[in-house]
């Protein structure tokens, strides 16, 4: 059971990167960016490849960088060429499937059982320590605590205020002397790295990519990020990223509950859907009767 | 400083809707002054402003800044010299992120990767406690928590924190209950002056557009149809203005808002 646990809580922590990456482009900048699945199975793609030659900590930044490339495409879709903005996600995530199995040497399947990876290191350096058992987890975290590091620094930076701004009111940066342009395309060029790193970092841990592993990821990460909205609401930047890893966790504790309690695990995109809705719609009807009970008053 | 050329502005060209909203525009601002500008609804005064910061491209004519012609050059560019307020108190700052945050983005201060520090916020403490808002023990609060005095004061500090060029006020305390009103275009002379601003303000109250500034213009259908200041200015009343009017244009001034005291 404990191990099922740290299974859970290690799955959260990989898809926690994906959900801060969602609270950059959709908490943060209010772009909804539909090429998330797209971009997540990228990163596992690049970062199988270059594990496979022999290069897991490489893998990690390459794959950011693919991820990065990805953003800005859909980035420059929505602001240069006149390609609304969900389209723009659609039409990316559509060709990064070709893309995806292309970087795979054609094939929709990667094998990384023989090769070294970043956790393979974490046993062998933790070996027959105390933190042994949990060599992977104590890998997984130290690489989400510096990117929440990361995160929160530059939202505190003057770029970050724009990107926030931008999302918050887009009069506001339009009439002034910030390029919505350029402030876009840096939100998802970043918020796609993260997606990529965390698609990378489940190919290490699974030791496998394939051509679905990203299917259905903006999903489930929206929900976890809406979840995680509700631990910490309206506080800053430092509570909201706090609160997005918290909702991955949270959220993959409860599908292995779920699980544990006879759900076919086909089901969790089903789940994840309506938790989806449920926490869009349900402060949407919240509001809405506590309108019609003011009139009424 | 400021100079527009037979500017011309057409929406909707070709269709039914096709209404000129700016015609044969010709302005010459010189430094330090303000101007203050009136006229019936849909004479154009918002068309103005939003042809002078970019938000469009005119048609024909050509805007002078500086010595610069801008008149092909982008909005946001063109933000970084001319600040802008809005009637409406909510389209100036951003809600969700605090005062503070607010105006470590509009200061420009440093590069973009720079972070807030001990001696901005000592700063912005100052600036802000010059408004008289009580704003600066309030710094960390989200702006969208202000009222919407406070927060035009907030955007009129914003705009001004580093000295534009140019300041365009577009009936910034139209949407103010009248107390509040008058306090937020209290401050707003007193920057102007302290900083010695070249100001464009559009404004529904007559009275104040005699009382601020030191020019007064009237538009109508997409014209200037009066230019007055020094002595002749001075010795002009609201009633003066309404009549001027009557005679121009042909018709009485009219405007939702507008207060004749
Ligand atoms: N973006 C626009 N598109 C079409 N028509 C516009 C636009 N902006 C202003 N107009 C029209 O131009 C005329 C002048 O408008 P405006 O400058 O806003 O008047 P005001 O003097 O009241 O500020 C009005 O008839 C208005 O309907
Ligand atoms: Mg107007």
């Amino acid at each position: 059971m404990t191990s099922l646990i740290q299974t859970a809580v290690e799955l959260g922590l990989i898809s926690s990167l994906t959900v801060l990456s969602l609270y950059l482009s959709y908490t943060m900048l209010n772009v909804c960016d539909l090429s998330t699945d797209g971009a997540f199975t990228m990163g596992a793609a690049v970062g199988a490849v270059v594990t496979l030659s022999g290069h897991p900590f490489l893998a990690l930044p390459v794959a950011m960088l693919a991820g990065m490339t990805s953003g800005f495409v859909t980035a420059l879709l929505q602001t240069k060429m006149g390609v609304d903005s969900l389209l723009a996600g659609i039409t990316v995530n559509t060709a990064l499937y070709s893309v995806n199995i292309a970087v795979m040497g054609k094939s929709s399947l990667l094998n990384l059982n023989s090769a070294d990876s970043i956790f393979s290191y974490a046993s062998d350096l933790m070996d027959g320590s105390l933190l042994d058992p949990y060599a992977r987890l104590v890998a997984i975290v130290l690489i989400v605590i510096l990117v929440m590091i990361c995160i929160v620094a530059f939202l505190r930076t003057r770029l970050g205020l724009a990107v926030r701004a931008t999302g918050d009111n887009p009069d506001m940066v339009r009439s002034s002397s910030i390029n919505t342009v350029a402030i876009t395309i840096t939100g998802l060029c970043l918020s796609n790295s993260l997606t990529a790193l965390s698609g990378c970092l489940l190919a290490q841990y699974n030791k496998s990519a394939n051509i679905d592993i990203g299917t259905g990821m903006l999903t489930i990460a929206l929900a976890s990020l809406l979840i995680g909205r509700l631990f910490f609401r309206n506080k800053g930047v430092g509570h909201g990223v706090v609160g997005a890893v918290i909702g991955a966790i949270f959220f993959r504790l409860v599908y292995t509950m779920a699980l544990r309690l006879n759900m076919p695990a086909f089901m969790l995109k089903l789940v994840s859907s309506v938790i989806v809705i449920l926490a869009i719609s349900g402060p949407y009807f919240l509001s809405k009767m506590r309108k019609k009970g003011g009139d009424n008053a | 400083m400021l100079k527009l050329q037979s500017v011309d502005k057409t929406f909707g060209k070709g269709t039914v809707n096709e209404k000129k909203a700016l015609s044969n525009i010709n302005l010459d601002v010189k430094k330090g002054d303000f101007i203050s500008i009136i006229g019936s609804n849909g004479a154009g005064k918002s068309t103005l402003l939003n042809a002078i910061s970019g938000v469009f491209g005119v048609d024909s004519g050509s805007i002078i800044l500086d010595g610069v012609d801008i008149t092909r050059v982008s909005e946001h560019k063109r933000a970084s010299v001319i600040g802008r307020l809005f009637q409406d108190p909510m389209k100036g700052s951003a809600p969700s992120m605090s005062i503070e945050d607010n105006l470590y983005l509009a200061s420009g201060k440093r590069g973009w990767f720079s972070h807030m520090t001990g001696a901005d916020r000592k700063e912005f403490r100052e600036r802000l406690s010059l408004l008289g808002m009580g704003l600066e023990d309030r710094m960390k609060h989200p702006v969208g928590l202000l009222s919407g005095g406070q927060r035009q004061a907030l955007t009129l500090l914003m705009a001004t924190y580093n000295i534009p060029k140019l300041l365009l006020l577009d009936e910034h305390t139209a949407a103010l209950d009248p107390a509040t009103a008058e306090k937020v275009l209290a401050i707003t002379r007193d920057v102007i002056e302290k900083n010695n601003i070249t100001c464009l303000m559009i404004t529904h109250n007559m009275q104040s557009a005699l009382d601020l500034g030191n020019r007064t213009i009237m538009m109508n259908d997409g014209e200037i149809i009066y230019d007055v200041e020094g002595d002749k200015r001075a010795a002009t009343t609201v009633e003066d203005l309404l009549q001027l009017f009557k005679d121009k244009a042909g018709e009485k001034l009219t405007n939702d808002r507008m207060l004749l005291s």
